[in-house]
């Protein structure tokens, strides 16, 4: 699950763009304007921010000794929430998030030891090198400043008096009382009629922008980069999304990906992990391309129609955003994966803990109905941060099944691998394990060494595809999808089913439902 | 970072920026001072900054008024008190606007 994360972050780190740079020994000139690629690097920040739904302006200036300076602002007040100089030969990037202000001739490795300052996500106590897109730490660096600066303000005002023809809230933004700089906020009028419903807030974006911070703070969190295990829709979708940020997906030879790029390396890493908030992001990601290869419905979902219903539920949570409290949901909506799908329409919202580095907490997923019509396939918009405990009870008696790592061939040391009852469509990267003679339904779970994930993905469209209503929940790296009914009105299942694909990554991905809704893999899996 | 909002069109309140920015570089051209030893003289880390300034991005800092006031030769409550009409024009009206 997690590899195809890796994968999102090699493509976005596949495109080496040269930065500026100068020679430590450069003596100044006389001074200059930006160039035109300084320049560009700075508007293709904001332009990637903007798109994010970052209420960002830009400015620029010469200093009476004609120096050039380049400053981010916040649109609804104008506040500055970063500057960057070229003073001397040397360039200065600083700003309110930032206690301190770099300097230095070499630009790209400023942005890459204040990434590492600064990470949006928690970054790995591992120490190995990050190697990752420059342009892509470069967003993070003003999306941080952004973020750190009260983002929040900004989302109050729209979401108080929304513009009709305007739905583009902030990621990351927040109507909490508990945001990163402890600043007490209002409760905007929308948000406090719903304070009763929901306890965190809720933004949307798109999915490329969504994935844009993501990987951002992804790439921020100092994981290194896997190449090899990509699965090829979701290679597809990611690409594109990538592509879409401008930072990546070309064909520009990757000399900033980790040269290790071996999955054992990776795999290790993701379990060394497994319980960090960057490694629940990056199976989110991964979720997201996994979703990117499902079928979709023909309707899209409008994300104009989706508020920003979520507030800080009411008073006593008046902390710096220490307890935990305070959330940030980020939607992604739709899944935009043209290449893969045209009408693509999943919408995936991940919530983030507020507290002072975000921890993505929960995973939503939320389909559109085709019309009205009662019997169209959906996903309900669950909220939880846990699971419910009659769906843990039957997890508890679920039957496990192991998810080949990368790397394992059938037959392999590890164990047989086995794929779907029914031929797989064919991989072009060929990263997917499965055993070139498809293994019929006849296996048994007491035979079954791994599966690959080609079953995981078959046997999950077939549930969704005999599940009317599907509901998604995610506790920690374990993701549900289960049938609305279980919850809502169990009675009406007659036998309760359940599976779990255990992830080489130590995440997993449980089914549940009525066993009818696993049909054709009901002997294979059982 | 000091928060204050101000219920103005985006365009009001920039256009007050400028013009508290032209101020400023007034009181600087008319102390003598460079751009850079301003800068110096009110701990700016980075002289870029009062260049921001006085285009009209960002705003002093309130900790930095009487650094600001001590080296522009300004009288401490004549500069605030002008700031005050660039940043703040609501508090500005209230207190020195009398009918």
């Amino acid at each position: 699950m997690t590899l195809l994360a890796w994968e999102q972050s090699a493509d976005m780190a596949a495109q080496v763009l040269s930065f500026f740079q100068r020679s430590p020994r450069y003596v100044p000139a006389p001074a200059a304007d930006w160039s035109q690629q300084e320049l560009a690097e700075f508007y293709r920040v904001e332009a990637a921010l903007l798109r994010a739904g970052i209420r960002v302006g830009t400015d620029r200036g010469l200093s009476d000794e004609k120096e050039p300076w380049f400053v981010f602002y916040r649109t609804d007040d104008g506040e500055v929430v970063i500057h960057f100089a070229r003073i001397d030969g040397e360039y200065l990037i600083a700003g309110p998030a930032y206690e301190e202000i770099a300097r230095g001739f070499d630009f790209s490795s400023m942005v890459r030891n204040m990434v590492a300052r600064h990470p949006l996500i928690r970054r790995s106590d591992r120490g190995d090198n990050i190697s990752v897109h420059p342009a892509a730490l470069l967003v993070a660096v003003v999306g941080t400043a952004f973020f750190k600066s009260g983002e929040a303000r900004a989302a109050e005002s729209g979401a108080a008096n929304p513009p009709a023809s305007h739905a583009r809230p902030a990621l990351l933004s927040s109507s909490s009382n508990t945001s990163l700089n402890g600043g007490a906020a209002a409760l905007p009028p929308v948000a406090a009629a719903n304070a009763q419903s929901a306890a965190y807030d809720t933004v949307q974006l798109p999915a490329n922008q969504a994935i844009l911070v993501l990987a951002a703070a992804l790439l921020a969190a100092d994981f290194k980069v896997e190449q090899s295990s990509l699965e090829p829709a979701a290679r597809m979708a990611l690409a594109a999304n990538a592509a879409a940020l401008d930072l990546g997906g070309a064909a520009t030879p990757d000399t900033t990906a980790v040269a290790d790029g071996d999955a054992s390396t990776a795999l290790a890493h993701a379990a060394a992990a497994v319980s960090t908030p960057a490694q629940t992001a990056s199976s989110v990601l991964s979720l997201v391309a996994l979703l990117s290869t499902m079928p979709s419905t023909v309707d899209r979902i409008d994300p104009t129609e989706t508020t920003l219903d979520g507030a800080k539920g009411g008073g006593g949570n008046g902390g710096n955003g220490g307890d935990g409290t305070g959330r940030y949901d980020a939607a992604v909506s739709p899944l935009s994966a043209p290449s893969v799908h045209d009408s693509a329409d999943w919408v995936l919202k991940i919530r983030l803990g507020a507290g002072a580095l975000p921890d993505v907490e929960a995973v939503q997923l939320v389909r559109a109905v085709v019309g009205d019509t009662a019997t169209a396939q959906k996903i309900a918009v669950i909220e939880v941060s846990k699971l419910p405990d009659v769906l843990a009870e039957i997890l508890s008696q679920s039957t496990h099944v192991q998810v080949a790592p990368v790397g394992v061939q059938p037959g392999g040391q590890t164990g047989d691998v086995v794929a779907a009852p029914e031929t797989p469509s064919p991989s072009a990267g060929g990263d997917t394990v499965s055993p070139p003679e498809p293994v019929g339904p006849q296996k048994t779970t007491a035979h079954i060494d791994f599966v690959s994930i080609d079953l995981v993905r078959q046997v999950i469209d077939s549930f969704m595809a005999h599940t009317a209503v599907v509901s998604l929940a995610m506790d920690g790296s374990q993701v549900v999808m289960y049938d609305a009914r279980i919850t809502s009105d169990p009675g009406a299942i007659t036998h309760v089913t359940s599976v779990t694909f255990e992830l080489p990554d130590h995440s997993s991905i449980n089914l549940v439902g009525d066993h009818s809704a696993f049909q054709q893999y009901y002997s294979f899996l059982f | 970072m000091y928060g204050n909002p101000q219920r103005r069109s985006a365009p009001e309140v920039q256009d007050l920026r400028r013009e508290g920015g032209r101020w400023l570089k007034e009181a600087r051209e008319a102390a003598g001072l460079s751009q850079r030893q301003l800068a110096a003289k009110v701990g700016a880390d980075y002289y870029t900054f009062i260049s921001q300034l006085e285009t009209g991005r960002g705003r002093i800092p309130p900790d930095r008024y009487r650094d600001w006031a001590r080296a522009l030769n300004v009288p401490e409550r004549t500069f605030v008190r002008e700031l005050m009409r660039f940043y703040d024009p609501i508090t500005y009206d209230i207190l020195f606007n009398e009918e």
